[in-house]
């Protein structure tokens, strides 16, 4: 079941990601980039990690393409720019060729190199990050302080966004 | 209650930053409001706070620790705030800089600042330093009609938040060994290190994120660019504070947390000191702006505090601490005249501004003298004392080349300094540039550096004492 729903989940991030890149009209993107944020999010209630997935939508499917939408729709910008011709010259394609292979070589040899022992596998570690509740807990006991830190760095970001964007007096 | 003791300084900043902007929303348009005096007493009453807490080793919700480490630093961060404050009353009016958002970011960088040494948590560190970095960011394009001022800041902005996702990646390694931010655990999970690679990577990032914030070659891009463009008085106040704040927390993490990796990562960080010292020696000798030479400067000034951490002894250390103090207190001087003397119009940062400064301002122009001197690291100022107390630290752990490399290069660097002052004192004034005038109070701090510049020179016995026993808060 897991496994079925692993492919569902990855086929639609793996398509709307590609879709996103061969849209004409920037809207349609975004749109896309919605779906493919939310397969992810899938993919993270699959590995156990719920609190991942409830971010994943808040954050990105939320605010990050809100912020998206309005920078596309300020810009005023529904379809794409004449495509400009290439200025590689003669040789660019070869050089581009060579070097996007030397790049898929060095992430193949990357990849087949590590090994899933390299990294913790804790269970008490990643049964403590996956927890909603464990980390609320957290973030009001062990890590209380750096919540509050957090709400004079947010005070400062919006002291300074306001010096920045204020209109002359 | 017993967990408040170790922030009450960082508090009293806060709190000093929020009366400033209280005050500005209150003021009415057109009346003038000493927004300053509010900074002023916020940073004596920190300053005072953490004098009391001297040796008392105080602890706050098991993240931030006052020992006397993070103390010695929170004074250095005092005295450049106070200085900064005393400045920008003069500076702030004429450069149409907006008042109660100026000294309430600057408050707040202050109080990232105090809480980035102090902290004993990667994630604490983290939160400080975005902290700091936001409202410096901010005041680098604060004025808006400045286009040098806005590219600054979007540069520094830019890079700065690249250089931060640097850190936190190197957090989250770290975390991943650990299972903890804390630096004690982090430690410890370091020593045994079950996982090299992992803890490479870890070190790796986090040296690159500090070594952003200290401006070390090949990280040092933006420095010229953001000292340059952004107005005097922040530059004398970022170039002081932020280092000072970089470095503490610096030493902090790769002398405590990760000294067990020490064969790992001196190397490197000697590598990158020698090449900081070179660069911003040979760079600066070719600039004409005043701002981007001491920008150039304070790049060679990183390089040679790199050295005291390389040279990973306790006097190492403790000269790391001395020489901040040194180095904040005559730069913060410098630049502090450029402000002074600067107008939004004409801001005196071109190396012939300075032609005829003696006839015209020689009270300015010795101070500047002095200054530079201590710059350049001459007897009998602080500055001597300070490179020579990191040299020999280095010179007794063995590295000789990095110590003629830095003794070179700040005998190279004697000559941008000396240009500045030969201009002041043997070339006629051409055209006079309207120079305003300088007020008292800014006068009083000019007087307070220069004697501070004078007592670390000839007598650092005492300061150097309480830098070598707030380092051992740190083992």
């Amino acid at each position: 079941m897991d496994v079925i729903a692993f492919y569902v989940f990855a086929a639609i991030a793996v398509v709307a990601s590609l879709l996103v890149i061969g849209q004409r009209n920037p809207m349609h993107s975004v749109m896309l980039l919605i779906v493919s944020f939310g397969a992810l999010s899938g993919l993270y209630v699959l590995l156990d990690a719920p609190f991942t997935a409830v971010t994943q939508i808040i954050v990105y499917a939320g605010a990050i393409m809100v912020l998206f939408l309005f920078v596309v729709m300020l810009l005023n910008a529904h379809t794409e720019d004449e495509v400009v011709p290439p200025t590689l010259g003669p040789h660019g394609m070869k050089v581009a060729v060579v070097l996007s292979l030397a790049l898929a070589a060095e992430a193949i040899w990357a990849f087949s190199r590590i090994s899933p022992t390299v990294f913790s596998n804790d269970p008490g570690l990643t049964g403590s990050i996956s927890s909603v509740a464990r980390i609320g807990a957290g973030i009001f006991t062990t890590h209380a302080f750096a919540f509050e830190v957090t709400s004079v760095l947010i005070l400062v970001a919006m002291v300074g966004a306001v010096v920045i964007a204020r209109k002359e007096a | 209650m017993n967990n408040l003791p170790a922030i009450i300084p960082i508090l009293i900043v806060v709190l000093s930053a929020a009366a400033a902007m209280l005050a500005e929303a209150f003021r009415q348009p057109g009346e003038r409001m000493p927004i300053a005096g509010l900074g002023l007493i916020g940073l004596v009453g920190a300053g005072a706070a953490s004098y009391f807490l001297w040796d008392k080793d105080a602890q706050s919700f098991g993240v931030v620790r006052a020992d006397n480490f993070a103390l010695f630093i929170n004074i250095i961060l005092c005295i450049i705030g106070v200085l900064t404050m005393v400045f920008s009353n003069d500076v702030v009016e004429r450069e149409d800089i907006p008042g109660g958002e100026y000294y309430a970011l600057t408050l707040f960088a202050i109080s990232g600042m105090m809480l980035m040494v102090a902290a004993t948590d990667l994630l604490v560190i983290f939160l400080a330093l975005e902290v700091l970095s936001l409202a410096v960011y901010v005041l680098t394009g604060i004025r808006r009609e400045s286009a040098e001022g806005a590219e600054a800041a979007f540069k520094y902005f830019l890079l700065g938040a690249f250089s931060s996702a640097f850190f936190l990646y190197g957090i989250a390694f770290a975390f991943t060994i650990a299972g903890s931010t804390r630096l004690d655990e982090v430690g410890k999970a370091m020593a045994s290190a079950p996982h090299a690679t992992l803890a490479m990577l870890a070190v790796a990032l986090l040296a690159v994120g500090f070594a952003f914030k200290i401006s070390a070659v090949p990280f040092h891009m933006w420095t010229p660019d953001a000292y340059e463009g952004a107005p005097t008085i922040v530059t004398a106040f970022m170039s002081t504070g932020v280092k000072a704040a970089a470095f503490g927390a610096f030493v902090r993490v790769f002398l405590s947390t990760l000294q067990p990796l020490e064969g790992h990562w001196v190397p490197v960080l000697a590598v990158i000191a020698g090449a900081t010292m070179i660069v911003g020696t040979v760079v600066g000798v070719l600039q004409s702006n005043v701002k981007r030479m001491l920008a150039y400067s304070s790049i060679a000034h990183a390089g040679y505090l790199l050295l005291g951490i390389v040279a990973a002894s306790e006097d190492g250390k403790a000269a790391v601490l001395f020489y901040l103090l040194v180095y904040a207190v005559a730069n913060i001087g410098a630049l502090g005249i450029v402000a002074l003397l600067g107008t939004a119009e004409h801001p005196h940062d071109q190396l012939r501004d300075f032609a005829g400064l003696w006839r015209a301002r020689p009270g300015l122009a010795g101070l500047m003298t002095v200054f530079l001197l201590s710059l350049g690291g001459f007897p009998p100022t602080a500055g001597f004392i300070g490179k020579w107390y990191i040299f020999a630290a280095a010179v007794r752990d063995g590295y000789y080349s990095l110590a003629i490399i830095g003794v070179l290069s700040s005998v190279v660097s004697v000559f941008f300094y000396l240009r500045i002052v030969v201009m002041m004192y043997m070339t006629e004034e051409a055209a006079a540039p309207a120079r305003p005038r300088v007020s008292g109070p800014a006068m009083a701090g000019l007087a307070l550096a220069m004697l501070a510049t004078f007592y670390l020179g000839v007598l650092p016995t005492r300061v150097i004492e309480y830098a070598v026993e707030s380092v051992k808060a740190i083992v």
